[in-house]
């Protein structure tokens, strides 16, 4: 398979060499383009040492076909992570320069194949039922749908398809699960907010309206992990919302589609400026459809971070003793499990 | 080019090395030249030598004239035949043996040989120029970590596939991730292992992986102290890893997992029999194990509140900017859009 792959790019490389020689000569002929002697000769060379070498092996790709399918899964897999491979080389959010200096080593190469190996087109095949099924089975319980939600979700998907259709870059539109994954999210956003509003309106004077999701900073997310503001940020913004679920099922509901959205903004922001579009996309129906929105103003993200800053210092968010559970039932669960093998 | 031509060009050739010797050696006869003892005795040789082998060509032309010229012809086929069967039957000897190739060029080249279809017979300096491509795009790391991940992703799905109902049938999405996370992991860490045994590095030994508690994945969103575990549990990953390259893929693998996990554990005991296989395979592949014996668990939580008081929570990490590169560009595209709908 790896020959397939390999010849293809000789193929083009030489189709290359060739095109740019005759490019050469023709404006040289033609008077557009005065080429030395010294030029004219190599250009002349590269055609006639490469010409053979191109029919030589386009005829070996043939005899290859015969054996083997050019555009199976395993070769789309492979095309796409040597396309890949370069951008994940030089483009990564962070320690850019050091990076770029460091010259990589053999077995680095194999983590890099590896941390790419998630962009490369996968199968996955799933009907707008069985899309529908997963979307909606688990929260039916938790919030109470309006009836067309089936309606909802397929346009929700057909709008988000038809804005990635238009990226150039199939790396990303490669990424099968997301493309999934985001529809489900919008939907879920959409049907909760309709939810949150007329349990909280219902037993509330003062009433919600549509935009009642504070603006979230888009650091938060990309700093999760790096830098302790980021986790409390998430943490209050997460609590404010929790608190307009006036019922425990509304609760327990925002919990897994606040999981879910982190997963997916995650994933995406992993990907950097690759994918930025994808993620504005994103971001953009969910506005459409939920009202959810980021902070843009960098005035009020610096404010909301001193905001923060100061609930830390004062101790507001903070635990007040330690767990009492460090045996969860999923634990317990995994050692009667072993136990039973 | 068949026998007779040949002959005739070799014939052709040793009577020119003939003449020129001649004439060297009249020319220093008639003092026009002047050879030294050495090379006129070469010279002498050479007029020798090439008198021997003109007469072995000439006869040896007479006789082939003398054959019916079709029987040669048959003969030449069957010898070619011979040849390239031997050409091919020894392909795998002679690569081996490749003088002015490395062996890694010469195991590359064997790697394409051993891919071809039976039927394909590809010559070796062919063979060479699609290895050679192949290594420098690493072809072979990519095609076989694809193969693992095929192995990894249907030894899951085995584990999982008849356990999926109503409840919880949405974990089929992570169906897709869980297989990549954990190749990711397993990578990883061959990696660090690699470059702990390297003799340079040797100061560092690998102990394994620490193990995960899963009360910080249950309480992440609850209480800081879980947030502290994971994040303490993270950097002392980060600390194992060696170069740049391992840190940034760490740092990925970690999110992916984290994420993926909460995504089950808020899925509650609907989802245990799928983290239970993600626990178990990420165990069996990349060594990452669970701590679930209630003391160490209690001397775990004991330490961590410990570090949890000390810690300062009010910093942000060196890196750290409000202005991501995305916020910048979502400004930028925001305005943009604006001006469009105007």
């Amino acid at each position: 398979m790896t020959t397939m792959i390999a010849l293809e790019k000789i193929i083009k490389e030489l189709e290359l060499h060739i095109s740019v020689a005759k490019g050469q000569l023709y404006r040289h002929s033609s008077g557009e383009e005065k080429l030395s002697l010294l030029a004219e000769s190599s250009a002349e060379n590269s055609l006639e040492e490469h010409s053979p070498l191109l029919e030589k092996y386009r005829k070996m790709l043939k005899d290859f076909e015969k054996f083997e399918k050019l555009d199976s899964y395993s070769h789309r897999r492979l095309r796409a992570a040597i396309q890949r491979k370069k951008y994940y080389k030089y483009n990564k959010i962070k320690n850019t320069s050091t990076n770029k200096k460091q010259k990589f080593r053999e077995n680095d190469e194999r983590i890099e194949a590896a941390m790419i190996i998630d962009e490369l087109p996968e199968e996955i095949l799933l009907d707008n039922s069985e899309l529908f099924d997963i979307a909606s089975k688990n929260l039916k319980k938790l919030l109470k749908f309006s009836g067309d939600e089936e309606d909802q979700l397929n346009n929700i998907q057909t709008e988000f398809n038809s804005l990635i259709n238009g990226f150039t870059d199939e790396n990303i539109k490669s990424l099968e699960l997301l493309n999934y994954m985001i529809p489900i999210s919008i939907f879920h956003f959409h049907i909760l907010k309709i939810n949150i509003i007329e349990a909280y309106n219902e037993v509330n004077t003062e009433k919600l309206g549509v935009g009642f999701f504070p603006k979230y900073d888009d650091w938060w997310i990309n700093e999760l992990w790096e830098s302790h503001i980021a986790y409390f940020a998430l943490l209050k913004w997460k609590t404010d919302i929790k608190e307009k679920c006036v019922t425990e099922d509304l609760q327990k509901a925002w919990k897994i589609i606040f999981n879910n959205w982190i997963f997916i903004k995650t994933l995406i922001n992993e990907k950097s400026d690759l994918a930025f579009e994808y993620q504005y996309k994103l971001d953009s129906l969910l506005f459409k459809y939920a009202n959810l929105e980021s902070e843009l103003d960098e005035n009020i993200v610096n404010s909301n971070k001193e905001e923060i800053k100061s609930m830390i210092e004062k101790g507001e968010y903070f635990a007040k003793k330690s767990t009492d559970c460090v045996l969860t039932p999923y634990v317990q669960y995994k050692v009667s499990n072993k136990k039973n093998l | 080019m068949n026998i007779i031509e040949d002959l005739e060009n070799k014939i052709k050739l040793s009577e020119s090395r003939i003449s020129l010797a001649q004439k060297q050696l009249n020319d220093h006869e008639s003092g026009v030249l002047t050879l030294s003892m050495m090379v006129q005795a070469s010279t002498e040789l050479a007029i020798e030598k090439n008198t021997f082998l003109l007469n072995k060509y000439k006869q040896k032309l007479r006789k082939l004239k003398a054959k019916d010229i079709k029987e040669i012809e048959i003969d030449e086929k069957n010898k070619d035949f011979i040849r390239e069967n031997n050409y091919f039957k020894y392909q795998v000897q002679r690569l081996k043996h490749v003088k002015d190739k490395s062996q890694k060029e010469i195991d590359e080249a064997l790697y394409i040989l051993d891919e071809l279809p039976f039927e394909l017979k590809l010559e070796d300096i062919d063979i060479f120029a699609i290895s050679h491509k192949s290594s420098e795009l690493f072809l072979g790391i990519h095609s076989d970590l694809d193969d693992e991940l095929m192995e990894i992703k249907s030894e899951f799905l085995f584990l999982v596939e008849h356990d999926f109902n109503d409840t919880n049938n949405e974990l089929k999405l992570l169906n897709y991730r869980i297989p990549i996370v954990i190749l990711q992991l397993r990578i990883l860490l061959q990696n660090i292992k690699e470059n702990l045994n390297d003799a340079k590095l040797n100061k560092k030994k690998f102990t394994g992986l620490p193990k995960f508690e899963d009360w910080w994945i249950q309480e992440l969103w609850i209480n800081h102290q879980a947030y502290m575990g994971l994040f303490r549990w993270k950097q002392v990953v980060l600390n194992l890893c060696i170069s740049t390259e391992q840190k940034r893929a760490f740092e990925i693998i970690f999110k992916n997992w984290i994420l993926i996990k909460k995504i089950l554990n808020t899925k509650g005991s609907f989802a245990y029999f799928y983290n239970y296989a993600f626990d178990e395979m990420i165990y069996k592949y990349a060594e990452l194990e669970e701590e679930y014996e209630e003391i160490n668990l209690n001397k775990m939580r004991d330490i961590v509140t410990k570090i949890t008081e000390e810690e300062d929570f009010a910093t942000v990490s060196n890196e750290h900017d409000i202005m991501t590169p995305y916020m910048k560009f979502k400004i930028g595209k925001t305005k943009q859009d604006k001006e469009d709908a105007q």
